[in-house]
């Protein structure tokens, strides 16, 4: 097949490196993109539990350069656990997890040459760009950033409880940056149902492809409605509307602030699971791939990644127990939350059987796989607590909720992350990223974030508010102070071991050893082409004729434990082309 | 540097000593733990001299840790309400459910690592896991877990909510039993408005106090709760009691309190930069002594009742 009918190569620099439509190139621009707000997300995380084991000191080296004094005030500490949450959730994670390895993967991976609309891909990126200019320049705003928590309810996010614009560049941000995931969603979906290559059936896409898939379902379901709460949040603070504003305020408005929870959570909820789809996609694969055998259960795991994907649009009220939900709403919620733990056991159920009596291979990638399954089984489990209304009630906006939420959707999300990062830079950058270093990534990552976390679950228990600026100003809970240094020392140093992988990725990318084509001995589609990826991706359109997890399969000929999708095992039929669809039937029109 | 580097690399390679750093990585991190309190003691900073240097000259709140000695405590207090104790079982009965399910699914993961690296010349087990046994055994172990779980769970729940939480005084004999208040929340104090000692809202000698609550022992405490400008939340760790105070609505809940003596109240929903300074006291007194102090304070409040003074007239009247 020729290169007809793709855009063409570029050759000038701002097409070739800036405004490129290449979704490799895209896919390293939301990479760097989501490092960089990581790294600042993060940086703001360390300064908040400073504050917090420290109280009125000066946070060290930097804290003369934001604070005065060097002293966080309360204001200035409300904006940075606002910025904190919404930094990581949509300028860190997201980018990192669907914008980075879903750009360059998912044509890799199912045997295309690029997404079906590289232009709204490339539209996309700059898009977030521009959500992500807007978030950081809310920052510098006379009156300070967006204080009123990543959820920003309202009253407190109307004027009534902020003034100044940086709360409403907050919420024009966070609209902006809700449009670029909606763009990304339409295509990552398009491209996976049209691009597919002959021999590329639906249970043979590597479960990487179906996380993604099922987040980007998520994306394109529920952003547009924290999207249309964001715009009236922005009316009722520009334009003088009332729809958070209830009758009984001075301001005499005719809303309601219960509205925008619900709004909220329809599309917050979901949005765990668009953050954690995509790491469930990538360690069902990785296990796979490093236990030398194949996923167990593979339509079982696309199965209950579906059911999840479904179930995690009607369970949003769990988060709304001491609103004031009627009795019978609150215990249907409770029930269906419940009902979302057996699609999650499964899953678990898979993995485990995945890797007993594999041959496993301890890399890097499989650390982080594995940690997956630990980090995320606490936070899980422990969400029966909260999902539970009666232990809820006590339990709710504490700290047990920070130490659950952060252990399920940060931190499963990022271990996810990582161990793509570790998996695919081969593919992405030819460049190997160092094991050693990446192993003291892992331990130094894995040990401090438990302690974090699960301090945080004891105070949480013990009954220490979250968002408290200073929790030795309440008397009862000056007993608890030595928990939350305990948090602050644990986080200091996971913050540290960040470093480690930053050093890691830089010097790898630039100076680390070359990387073969395959160097993990994989069969997905993108192992068959060269090492970085050229700029077409495949020489010949690839023709696919197994799945992507035939590790071990006694049939494999010449003592190897693995083949590409592209070969035929020995004894089964190659798939007839038309259960394939077309190849490229976009880009040839 | 050279040196230092490859001595952490050869300390990382020796699969014992991999322990010992794992181990002086909790020491460093747990150490605070050991001090009495993160100012009254620095041991802890010799254990992280990185933050040592910022401390040297902070002298965190060594006036407070004059004023009150500090208890280390890793739970919250007893209970105090009729339905506290349900919160505490409840609490405990899930630990030990997902403390079970966890260490098996550590079991489960460490097995392997251990038992199944990768050696020359071994080949893993080849199991698609499609076949009809497997998906049985999957679906066998998922319902036994929604069963164990969370069905076990939801019942025992069901139960807390039907006969505790939700059970809220309604009728008049049981209304007429309990004591009322109206809560308002406000950037950043709680008002209190009781019914004094006729029994009636909005009347001259109800009692409306800030930032202090005072209730009877045994007698079931039904409260109402709006909010004057953004959400605050009623929380009580020590009655296991959190409502949400919404402007624009009026949210209904209840307590009663088993034990006499000075509770905290809290403000668990963020409401700006003061949200963490609407401390307030709940004082439960036995019922002789409260009936004492309802008619004392009912006494006081009819004398300083001024009808022109509408700001303190804030009973609602959704109840008229
Ligand atoms: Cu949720
Ligand atoms: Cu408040
Ligand atoms: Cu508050």
């Amino acid at each position: 097949m020729s290169h007809d009918g793709i855009h063409p190569e570029p050759t000038s620099f701002w097409r070739k490196h800036v405004f490129s439509v290449d979704h490799k190139v895209i896919g390293k621009q939301f990479m760097w993109f989501g490092f960089a707000w990581l790294a600042i997300g993060g940086m703001m995380a360390m300064m908040i539990r400073w504050q917090l084991a420290y109280p009125g000191t000066p946070f060290p080296v930097l804290g003369d350069f934001f604070f005065p004094g060097g002293v966080v005030s309360p204001e200035q500490y409300n904006t940075l656990f606002t910025m904190h949450g919404t930094i990581m959730i949509f300028l860190g994670l997201t980018p990192l997890l669907i914008g980075a390895f879903g750009n360059f993967c998912i044509p890799l991976m199912i045997g295309a040459r690029d997404m079906i609309f590289p232009l709204l891909n490339c539209l996309s990126f700059w898009t977030l760009m521009i959500g992500g200019a807007v978030a950081f320049y809310s920052l510098t705003v006379p009156l300070g950033g967006s204080e009123a928590g990543w959820t920003g309810y309202p009253t407190l996010s109307t004027t009534v409880g902020t003034q100044g614009s940086g709360e409403t560049l907050w919420a024009i941000a966070v609209f902006i940056i809700g449009v670029s995931s909606i763009m990304g969603g339409i295509n990552y979906i398009t491209t996976i149902v049209r691009l597919r290559a002959p021999g590329m059936t639906w249970t043979r896409l590597p479960l990487t492809v179906w996380g993604l898939f099922f987040t980007s379902i998520l994306n394109v379901l529920f952003l547009p409605v924290i999207g249309s709460a964001m715009i009236l949040l922005v009316l009722d603070r520009v334009f003088g509307t009332t729809f958070y504003v209830p009758a009984t305020m001075a301001e005499g408005g005719a809303g309601d602030p219960i509205l925008y929870q619900h709004l909220f959570w329809i599309f917050g909820h979901p949005e765990v699971y668009i953050l954690i789809l995509p790491a469930w996609g990538y360690i069902s694969d990785f296990l796979s791939f490093f236990s030398r055998k194949p996923a167990f259960g593979y339509r079982i795991t696309v199965g209950a990644m579906a059911a999840v994907t479904i179930l995690s649009a009607v369970v949003y009220g769990h988060h709304m127990f001491t609103t004031g939900l009627s009795p019978m709403l609150g215990e249907s919620f409770m029930l269906l939350t419940m009902i979302i733990s057996v699609p999650g056991e499964i899953l678990f159920f898979n993995w485990l059987h995945t890797i007993w009596r594999g041959s496993l291979r301890m890399t890097t990638p499989m650390l982080f796989s594995m940690g997956v399954i630990f980090v995320f089984g606490l936070g899980g489990l422990t969400g029966i607590y909260l999902a539970t209304i009666s232990t809820d009630i006590y339990l709710h906006d504490t700290y047990f909720v920070v130490g659950h939420f952060h252990l399920t959707m940060a931190a499963s999300a990022l271990f996810g992350a990582f161990a793509g990062v570790y998996f695919w830079m081969p593919k992405m950058f030819g460049t190997v990223l160092n094991e050693f270093w990446g192993k003291v990534h892992f331990w130094f990552t894995a040990v401090p974030l438990t302690i974090v976390f699960c301090t945080m679950f004891w105070s949480g228990y013990a009954g220490m508010p979250r968002r408290y600026y200073d929790h030795t100003y309440v008397e009862y809970l000056r007993d608890l102070q030595h928990l939350n240094v305990i948090t602050t020392h644990a986080a200091l140093l996971l913050g540290a071991a960040q470093v480690v992988f930053a050093f890691n990725f830089i010097k790898s990318r630039w100076f680390g050893q070359k990387a073969t084509d395959n160097p993990w001995e994989v069969g997905t589609l993108e192992w068959t082409t060269a090492s970085p990826t050229p700029y077409f991706n495949f020489q010949e359109i690839p023709v696919v004729h197994c799945g992507p997890h035939e590790f071990s399969n006694p049939n494999i000929p010449g003592g190897a434990d693995w083949i590409f999708q592209t070969d035929v095992l020995p004894g089964e039929p190659a798939l007839p082309a038309t259960h394939a669809p077309a190849a490229e039937p976009a880009h040839s029109a | 540097m050279h040196t230092t580097g490859s001595l952490v690399l050869n300390v990382l390679r020796s699969s014992r000593l991999r322990w010992i750093v794992v181990g002086l990585l909790a020491a460093v991190v747990l150490a605070p733990a050991s001090s009495a309190h993160a100012s009254a003691s620095s041991t802890h900073l010799a254990a992280a001299p990185v933050l040592a240097v910022a401390l040297q000259d902070a002298d965190v709140d060594a006036d407070q840790a004059d004023a009150a000695p500090i208890v280390k405590r890793y739970g919250p207090f007893e209970p105090a309400s009729s339905y506290g104790h349900r919160f505490d079982w409840l609490f405990n009965f899930i630990t030990i459910l997902i403390s079970v399910s966890f260490l098996l699914v550590l079991i489960l993961l460490f097995i392997p690592v251990v038992r199944d690296r990768a050696k020359p010349n071994k080949k893993a087990h080849f199991d698609h896991g499609s076949s009809l046994a497997d998906k049985r055994f999957t679906t066998i172990v998922s319902v036994t877990v929604f069963i164990v779980l969370d069905a076990l769970v939801l019942y025992f729940a069901m139960i807390d909510l039907r006969e505790g939480y939700w059970n809220i005084p309604r009728g008049e004999d049981e209304l007429a039993e309990a004591y009322q208040v109206e809560v308002l929340g406000q950037q950043w104090a709680w008002n209190f408005r009781a019914t004094g000692a006729d029994g009636e809202f909005g009347t001259a000698d109800d009692i409306v106090t800030i930032n202090h609550l005072t209730v009877p022992q045994n007698r079931p405490v039904v409260l109402n709760l709006a909010s004057k400008d953004v959400i605050h939340s009623l929380y009580i760790p020590d009655m296991r009691f959190k409502r949400d105070a919404n402007p624009g609505a009026v949210n209904e809940a209840w307590f009663e309190p088993i034990k006499s003596g000075d509770f905290a109240i809290l403000c668990a929903e963020l409401c700006g930069y003061a949200h963490y300074q609407m401390e307030s006291t709940l004082t439960v007194l036995p019922a002789d002594l409260f009936d004492e102090w309802e008619a004392d304070a009912s006494i006081m409040a009819t004398a300083g009742y001024d009808e022109d003074d509408t700001e303190a007239q804030w009973a609602w009247d959704f109840r008229n």
